[in-house]
Parts: C-alpha cells; structure tokens; sequence
C-alpha cells in the first residue's frame, strides 16, 4: 500500500476526482446523445453512479495512503470527488424537484379548453371526441 | 400544451419536425384547469409542470401522470399501455 507514495504518485488520489469527472459527463453525453435509446440510463444514471462510487471509493484510498507528503493534496482531491458528486445529485434530483400536484381526477370529466394550434386554428377538447386523446403538458420545449 | 405562444410553438413544430399540435395556453387557463402551474417554475414565470393525461373519447380523464421531479417522464410503453387499458369504446347493445 505504501508503494505509490514511495514512488511519488497516489494514484488512487488522482483518479478519484477523474473518475466522478467521468462518471458526470457520460451522463450528459447519454441525456444529448443517447436519451431515447437509454432511457433507463438517462432517468436513473445506474451506470454513472457505479463510476462515481468508484471515484469516491479512490479517494478515499489516496487520503488513507498517505501519512505527511501529499496529504493535503490528497484531501483537496478527495473533497474535489465530493463536490462533484453532491453536484451530480443536485442535478439529478433537487434542481428538477417539482412542488406536490395531483394533477387531474382520474375518472372525472376533463376540464374543456380552446387553444391556439400553431397554424392559428383553435382546438377544443371537443374536437377529439371518439379519442383517445393524450394531452402532454410542457415546461417549454422538453 | 406550453405556456409559450403560437408563434413560438410554430417555429418549434417546424424545427422539430413534430406532427401533433402543440397548443399554445400563454394565459395558463387550461394548465390551472388541470392543477398543473408550476409557480416561478422558470426564471421566476409561471409555467405548466410536465404532465402526461390520457383522455378517453367520452371526455372523461383514464390516465395521468404527474411526477414530482421534471426529468422523469412517462416512457412511450407506459403511455401505450394506458391506451390498450381504456374501456373498449364501441357502443355495446342494451341487455
């Protein structure tokens, strides 16, 4: 255990940070790349987690590996790690945190609307009678 | 349905290349009809919180889904299933 330090680089240290770098930005590559053949990946991040938790788990193994040289290399590394990882949970699940909504009763009659089409016509619920008709509610455009 | 007005949601249609209408509701008269605001849910505006609600040919409300966190959406294949799940809605004869 004391070899790296012997031979000057705490590996474990070095590569926790990088590998919770990792493990952030493949998840971002998936979200624009890959989201609609990885939903699973893109709604819980499983695979990201598992290099983040590795990342960690090298930190702390280059903060226990060393004594007096480096320690406080070490540690700065190793907090670096768990930024990145409080980070990637804020991302994940506090930023995109929605305030409690039941939404519309299931088995009740839907609330009626007209609204504007994008060629100016107006369309009511009406409209769709015989449906099945899905409404999707946007923030924007995703 | 988006708060966002046609004029945008024309663009978007267009950009996208989408073939469903994206119906504009700037008022959020329809997005507080279904108790879906999300208060100062952008940049301190209102807007609609993203929700999925599956109506059945009578008008009558079958399916929703109103998550509390706005990544996770409903997959096609729950979406789909909802569909296959609604009452069969051919007229059946008195008995």
């Amino acid at each position: 255990m004391r070899g790296d330090e012997a031979s000057g680089c705490n590996w474990a240290a070095v590569l926790g940070p990088v590998l919770c770098v990792a493990g952030v930005a493949g998840y971002f590559v998936v979200v624009f790349r890959w989201a609609a053949a990885l939903p699973g990946v893109r709604d819980w991040a499983f695979p990201n987690w598992i290099v983040i938790a590795a990342g960690l788990a090298l930190s702390a193994v280059g903060v226990r590996r060393v004594r007096v040289r480096g320690r406080i290399l070490a540690r700065v590394l190793a907090t670096i790690s768990v930024a990145i990882t409080a980070g990637f949970a804020w991302i994940l699940y506090v930023l995109p945190a929605l305030p409690p909504a039941v939404g519309p009763t299931v088995g009740a009659p839907a609330p009626d609307f007209a609204l504007s089409a994008p060629d100016g016509r107006t369309v009511r619920l009406a409209d769709f009678r015989g449906g099945p008709l899905l409404l999707v509610f946007y923030r924007g455009h995703w | 349905m988006v708060v966002d007005s046609p004029e945008i949601n024309d663009a978007v249609t267009r950009d996208l290349g989408l073939t469903y209408p994206v119906l504009a509701d700037p008022a959020l008269a329809t997005i507080d009809a279904y108790g879906l605001r999300h208060p100062g849910g952008h940049d301190g505006h209102d807007i609609a919180r993203s929700a999925s609600v599956l109506i059945d040919g009578e008008g009558v409300v079958r399916w929703t889904a109103v998550g509390d966190n706005f990544r996770l959406r409903p997959r096609p294949a729950a979406i789909l299933a909802a569909v296959d799940a609604l009452p069969d809605m051919v007229p059946r004869p008195p008995r």
